[in-house]
């Protein structure tokens, strides 16, 4: 049995000791009581929509509908995860001062490397606190991003009380529009990055391992691949197809930047094959596909995340520039590329329109490059004392 | 000693060759030696004169360039050579076990011991996860490692040497196995763990009812724990028969100069340690004749050219040299 005071989040951690922990997570809750409190009325009503939708009422039902009850599902989510956490990690910690010697995994070894490194640790608020805000997009942004108000007295306000980075020339909330950049930017660096990894792993692994001539052949394509200018490249396959959607960016600068990956995972695999380990491995045996599977590709996976985690930077850089050369995201959804697209002819006038998006470019990047910096030198052996 | 038991693993004529850009490299070129059930069979030599590319040649692990190109391989009558890779698989770990001389790095960095014994268990028995965790305490047990219930969910980079070494006896052993290969298995340990590997070892094989294969060029390892020595030199076994025969009547030069060349206990200070001229010769270009004649002190025209093959010298006592006369060696050097 799990004590009632556990399950109060932070309660127990703190009644163990953990108090930057309990903190953490009793603030976390605080933070999603309040939005919940704040927002009940529209999460509710979000609800009642969907159930009279679903019930077979002739009611109306938007994606801006769709992305009210996603949020409101998110934060009561939320709210029930942390009790769960704040419970299950109490009675972990409780378990474990009954032995006497706590088994260190590898991953708390690396957390503790990582916290000691506050460059790293701001990366990860920078991270969590940007896709917190991807989430709650409907409850942050004031106005819904596309909507167009007064396009007479409501156009290129200065920024006010009611309009916090005032409107551009079609009288959106440019506030509201970085808000809901926001998970295009996310969604493209995080969706990219997985499938440039998993192709290049996939190619990596077989070239690495099988050696001879299909890795000749493999590596050469990715020579190949790597001669041309990655941009000009993305930019004529996009402009080969008919209609643009986030999907098809997303796949194509996937497709178009798996090759360092490639290379990276053959080089792990060609060194860590001739390890005694693999030998060891096919001695008791292990057939191919064990080997890469159980042996070479976990011992391959602290680079292969380090270089993702820097990728995704690079990837939303990519996603903001073919945006903002009107290749990218379509408006009027709003990415980061094309809010600064849209308002470069405000540059001069009304210069905190183009200044927010880029703001907001820079800080996500310079948060995935310290994550992964943060990460590279915490899973780095060498470099812990 | 002397009651004969009938044969567990056999290689016939084994000849590996690496096909290289600068020639070819025979790196096993035509041995022969026979690992009787129960018993543990020694094969010494220098560094580079095959003796790991036998063990891997026996186990199916010989990677390209390299290539068994003749020989037979019998493990209680079933001729390994002849088993396709899948079969194979179901050989290595189950039938033939191998551990390796590096403790340190033989075991995967990112996982737990315990994971890596029921993998073991697991790649030839349909056994569940609790089964196969219970199995590999009862192996680390076996091992005689402390306290396994708590040490089965620990890491290798926790663990000392010797007791790495422990672990992978457990997983070699883990689906009991009729042979081990032992490659080196104590070079890398100092001398007290390397007695109690050896001892664990002895012990497991009466336990186990294993023959066990020790490749090591210490010598006085092999002394205490084989029961027959295959001497290998330049690819070749040079002389094969029990060890108490051997080191009472070495019948080869080389393994007469290598058992006069270890210092003993009690030897004159100011004695010079014997030592065999010469170094050991290059496997891509090999004398002619025998391969020992530029070393050996009692070479004649003969050994140049002519190559001896592996006799019979006394009953159980085989020797490649042409020099052997009634059994024994024309040699003036005191035996050790």
């Amino acid at each position: 049995m799990i004590p009632l005071h556990d399950w109060m989040p932070g309660w127990g951690h703190w009644r163990l000791g953990q108090r930057l922990k309990g903190t953490v997570v009793a603030g976390l809750f605080a933070l999603f009581v309040l939005l919940g409190l704040w927002h009940a009325r529209t999460i509710w009503g979000s609800l009642l929509h969907t159930a009279s939708k679903l019930s077979g009422a002739e009611v109306v039902y938007t994606s801006r509908d769709l992305d009210f009850l996603v949020t409101s599902l998110f934060v009561v989510a939320m709210l029930v995860l942390i009790v769960l956490f704040s419970g299950l990690s109490c009675r972990r910690r409780r378990q474990a001062e009954h032995l006497a010697k706590v088994p260190e995994g590898q991953w708390s070894i690396v957390w503790r490397q990582f916290q000691r490194n506050p460059l790293a640790v701001a990366g990860v608020v920078i991270i969590l606190a940007l896709y917190l805000v991807a989430f709650l997009c409907p409850f942050i942004a004031p106005y819904d991003p596309i909507d167009q108000g007064d396009r007479v007295r409501e156009r290129l306000l200065p920024p006010s009380a009611q309009h916090l980075l005032g409107t551009d020339r079609f009288a959106r909330d440019v506030f509201s529009r970085v808000v809901y950049g926001s998970r295009i930017s996310l969604l493209v660096g995080f969706l990219s990055v997985g499938i440039a990894v998993t192709i290049g792993t996939i190619v990596g692994a077989m070239a690495g391992f099988y050696g001879g001539w299909i890795e000749s052949l493999i590596m050469r394509f990715v020579d190949m691949m790597l001669s041309f200018p990655v941009l000009i490249l993305i930019i004529t396959v996009i402009a080969l197809w008919r209609e643009q959607s986030i999907w098809i960016i997303i796949t194509v600068i996937g497709l178009m930047s798996w090759m360092g990956v490639a290379r990276l995972v053959r080089a792990q695999f060609l060194v860590l094959k001739e390890r005694e380990f693999c030998q060891a491995a096919r001695a008791l045996g292990a057939g191919n596909s064990r080997l890469i599977f159980r042996h070479l590709l976990p011992n391959s996976l602290t680079p292969i995340i380090i270089s993702a985690t820097l990728r995704v930077g690079n990837t939303i850089l990519l996603e903001a520039a073919l945006s903002y050369l009107g290749l990218g995201v379509q408006p009027p959804t709003a990415s980061w590329g094309n809010i600064v697209y849209d308002t470069k002819g405000n540059l001069f006038t009304e210069w905190w329109m183009p200044l927010s998006a880029g703001l907001a470019i820079v800080i996500t990047v310079v948060g995935y490059n310290l994550l992964g910096d943060g990460l590279r030198d915490a899973l780095d052996p060498r470099l812990r004392e | 000693m002397n009651d004969t038991r009938p044969p567990q693993l056999q290689v016939r004529d084994l000849k590996t060759h690496f096909f290289t850009e600068d020639g070819v490299v025979r790196a096993v070129d035509g041995i022969s030696f026979v690992l009787d059930k129960g018993r543990t069979l020694g094969l010494v030599g220098e560094s580079g004169c095959g003796k790991s590319v036998s063990a891997l040649s026996v186990m199916g692990l010989v990677s390209p360039p390299g290539w068994i190109v003749e020989g037979e391989i019998l493990l209680d009558g079933l001729d390994l050579l002849e088993v396709p890779e899948s079969g194979m698989r179901q050989v290595r770990g189950n039938r033939i076990s191998m551990i390796f001389q590096e403790p340190m790095t033989s075991l995967n960095p990112v996982f737990t011991i315990g994971n890596q014994i029921m993998e073991a268990i697991r790649v030839h028995q349909k056994v569940s996860r609790n089964e196969a965790r219970d199995r590999a305490i009862e192996m680390l047990r076996k091992v005689k490692i402390p306290a396994p219930e708590t040490r089965v969910d620990e890491f290798p980079h926790q663990m000392s040497g010797g007791m790495r070494q422990r672990v992978m006896i457990a997983m070699a052993l883990a689906c009991g196995p009729e042979v081990l290969i032992a490659d080196e298995p104590t070079t890398a340990l100092d001398v007290t763990i390397q007695a109690q590997i050896m001892e664990l070892l002895a012990e497991l094989q009466s336990d186990l009812k294993m023959s066990i294969l020790l490749i090591t060029h210490n010598l006085g390892l092999v002394a205490e724990v084989s029961d027959h020595i295959a001497v290998m030199y330049a690819s070749k076994v040079v002389e094969y028969t029990g060890t108490r025969e051997l080191f009472a009547s070495p019948a080869h030069p080389y393994t007469h100069g290598l058992l006069t060349s270890v210092p003993t206990l009690g030897m004159p200070r100011d004695r010079e340690l014997n030592v065999i001229p010469g170094q050991v010769p290059n496997p891509l270009h090999f004398p002619s004749g025998c391969k020992f004649h530029p070393r050996c002190p009692l070479a004649e025209e003969r050994c140049q050219t002519e190559e001896p093959l592996l006799e019979e010298v006394q009953p159980g006592h085989w020797a490649a040299c042409h020099m052997i006369e009634g059994g024994s060696l024309p040699l003036s050097g005191v035996n050790p």
